[in-house]
């Protein structure tokens, strides 16, 4: 016997799936011209192959077939443009804020990278722009856009950072070292050898880890203002087995929760997924946003390998049943920071 | 038609239609607008619960078991995103935009921004294996003025209380890791130990003027400590030696320019640079933050006026009339990185008093962070589904 659906539905889930399936064609259609231009700025280096070859520099965002921009571009239906700048420069360096503003204002121009992407639309041709960082790339961005005014500190140190601040729309940083790295903390001061994951992805007190350490007079906050346009704080918690003793609470393997979250207070302070800091608690009095934690370590942040479990995070963005969601609350069970991105638009 | 037999079919029927059911509530539920547009591909979507927490006793079968009756469906939380983030970046800078961004209300409950920015942190190392004690060391400020001694702590701790030391040294380097000095930690209550005995210790240096930078320079201090079982411990910190450019005199007057207050602060200028001032304000007593201005500017070698602009609308929402307290006023020399920060003034001065009526009720309708929302809102799509979910 053969189960029959009633004949209202026989005739009406037809209709609507015709009508969910024209408004989705509609909607992607809509997206494929009026989705913002990501553009992507990488983080630390031990070298300057990212600065001197663009194929480094998106290479960054890759692991085998994986591939963060393909992912948060939705397969490259969105437009995108690749940051390349001296990941072994100080945040602040010519090189590094510099290089990246510089790159920014290019891609807003409509001018291409590297790899010959460009902009689908230019800042004067109406166009959006939303810049993804990772690591390294979001204290640089904490640098940039916190100096875009001539009341600032640093106002247009290095680069045009009034352009890139009034043409960015928002960025979103994943494993950001907003408060600098504790990681870079062990490196400097000898005791990576407690912490070898570390050791092996810092390498060295090169400039750029010298100035991603925890001490204050090393942080972005301590020279820059609060940032003119948000920035969205994505974060990992998969701890890594030795680098994590080096770590204060929970953290990625490289960067603590203080840090990834841009929390005010010492930047050394151990927190966990229930209680990092809220909007409330940044190291600025504004401009800086929860959106979750992932279960991703340091690299899968920025290379779509690891599709794991995101959780809420106190002033996350995530909603239940119309109301922010408990912290630490699993909101996603396999999903990859590539991913939450290309939902976000 | 045997009575058994009616029963098996009347059993698989009813079934059946639960089974349906479930399915008719699924597809449907899937297709509100309200959900589906924000929603990540359900095959991903989670239980709203605490990973690793066992699942409530009594806990009621899957929905799509029982069918949709109402109060199991309420029970089915599924997390969801907002409809677009630009949408909240473009309500967040609306908000923002009733505020210039050289000044910014201050709620009681904030932390001072002068104060947050020149807070210390303390730098921890454990053993191999994670184990205590723990080395914790840290200057006592951010920033050192030339030629003030330079103070540095330190201790070893279990659980955050300190322990006895059997040794503690210090070496303090350049940022090019170039070695200067070795040092000793004491714990004698001299020289900018607060307490003899209580095993938190300090090191004072009086940097040669050799080392004093043109400007700004930061030392990295490497510390190595034994423990009373000669276990070897390892951390760094660093600080800010600073030689600024310009100095505050101790002279400020106050006055209401365009509905806002405006503090003149008098700097004198050594050398021709870029210079940054910021300052709170507080009520007169001191108990509530009102407002934080910044300023900067390149000035040439002399006697200047360096003027803070409080937006007015801050201090007419509060409704506290003045006189008001300047609390905290730092002044920087920003003509190269790193900055040279001067130490920080407190309780500068108090102004006139004024009605907190008589300063603009107009919001300063930033027109960057406008024309940001606008754009954003001309550009912007519901998020969410795409072609693979």
């Amino acid at each position: 016997m053969v189960a029959k659906l009633p004949h209202r539905f026989r005739r009406s889930f037809p209709f609507s799936l015709a009508l969910v399936t024209a408004v989705a064609m509609v909607a992607a259609a809509s997206g494929a011209s009026a989705a913002p231009c990501l553009i992507f700025v990488h983080g630390k280096q031990t070298n300057t192959d990212t600065f001197t070859s663009w194929t480094s520099a998106r290479n960054y965002w890759k692991d085998g077939s994986k591939d963060f921009v393909k992912t948060a571009t939705k397969n490259f239906a969105t437009s995108y443009y690749v940051v390349g700048y001296d990941g072994t420069n100080a945040y602040w360096g010519t090189q590094a804020a510099g290089e990246v503003a510089n790159e920014i204002v290019t891609a807003t121009n409509g001018g291409a990278d590297g790899g010959g992407n460009h902009c689908a639309l230019s800042y004067a041709q109406g166009g959006t722009f939303w810049v993804i960082a990772h690591s390294m790339g979001g204290t640089i961005m904490d640098y940039v856009l916190g100096n875009n005014d001539a009341s600032d500190p640093n106002f247009n140190a290095v680069g045009p950072f009034d352009q890139v601040a009034q043409r960015i729309s928002l960025a979103i940083t994943m494993g950001g070292a907003h408060r600098g790295s504790q990681g870079a903390d062990a490196v400097c001061g000898d005791s990576s050898g407690f912490c070898n994951f570390v050791a092996a992805f810092i390498q060295s007190c090169d400039t750029a880890t010298y100035w991603l350490r925890s001490a204050d007079d090393v942080q972005v906050r301590t020279y820059s203002n609060a940032p003119a346009r948000s920035i969205y704080l994505t974060g990992g918690y998969e701890a890594i087995f030795g680098a994590s003793v080096c770590l204060s609470g929970e953290d990625d393997g490289i960067v603590q929760h203080a840090s990834q979250y841009a929390c005010n207070g010492s930047a050394t302070t151990g927190y966990n997924n229930s209680n990092v800091c809220g909007n409330s608690s940044k190291q600025e009095s504004v401009g800086f946003l929860n959106l979750d934690v992932a279960h991703e370590n340091h690299d899968d942040e920025r290379d779509d390998n690891d599709s794991d479990t995101r959780r809420q995070v106190p002033s996350g963005i995530w909603t239940c049943g119309g109301s922010p969601c408990a912290p630490n609350t699993v909101v996603q069970s396999s999903m990859t920071s590539a991913r939450l991105v290309s939902v976000l638009y | 038609m045997r009575r058994a037999n009616r029963q098996r079919i009347a059993i698989a029927g009813a079934g059946l239609a639960v089974v349906l059911a479930g399915w008719v509530w699924w597809v449907f539920s899937a297709a509100d607008p309200t959900t589906a547009i924000a929603s990540v591909p359900q095959g991903t979507v989670a239980p709203a619960r605490t990973e690793g927490a066992p699942p409530p006793a009594g806990l009621p079968p899957p929905v799509d078991a029982l069918g949709p009756d109402p109060a199991r469906v309420a029970r089915r939380v599924v997390p969801e995103l907002p409809p677009s983030l630009g949408a909240l970046a473009a309500e967040e800078y609306r908000r923002r935009a009733r505020f210039p961004e050289w000044s910014e209300p201050l709620a009681a409950e904030d932390e001072d921004p002068i104060l947050r920015d020149r807070a210390v942190s303390r730098v921890s190392s454990r053993g191999r294996n994670g184990e205590d004690p723990a080395l914790t060391v840290y200057p006592a400020r951010i920033s050192f003025e030339a030629p003030e001694a330079v103070v540095l702590h330190a201790y070893l701790a279990v659980n955050d209380r300190p322990v006895p030391v059997l040794a503690l040294r210090g070496t303090l380097l350049t940022e090019d890791l170039l070695p200067l000095a070795e040092f000793d930690y004491a714990d004698d209550g001299s020289g900018g130990d607060a307490v003899a005995g209580d095993d938190v210790y300090t090191a004072t240096l009086l940097l040669s003027p050799d080392l004093t930078p043109e400007l700004s320079a930061s030392y990295l201090v490497k510390v190595r400590a034994f423990t009373t079982s000669e276990e070897e411990r390892l951390a760094a910190t660093s600080f800010q030696y600073a030689s600024p450019h310009s100095h505050l005199t101790g002279r400020y007057r106050d006055r209401m320019v365009d509905g806002s207050l405006a503090v003149d602060a008098e700097v004198e200028v050594h050398r021709e640079g870029r210079f940054h001032l910021e300052a709170t304000l507080y009520t007169r007593d001191g108990g509530a933050k009102l407002s934080r201005a910044q300023t900067a500017g390149v000035l040439p070698p002399g006697v200047h006026w360096m003027t803070l602009p409080f937006y007015g609308l801050a201090l007419r929402e509060r409704g506290i009339d003045g006189p008001y307290l300047l609390r905290f006023v730092a002044l920087s020399t920003t003509t190269a990185m790193p900055n040279a920060k001067n130490r920080l003034v407190e309780n500068a001065m108090v102004t006139r008093a004024y009605p907190a009526s008589s300063f603009t009720d107009r919001s300063f309708d930033d027109p960057d962070l406008l024309e940001a929302a606008d754009r954003i809102e001309r550009d912007d799509m519901p998020a969410g589904l795409d072609a693979e979910g």
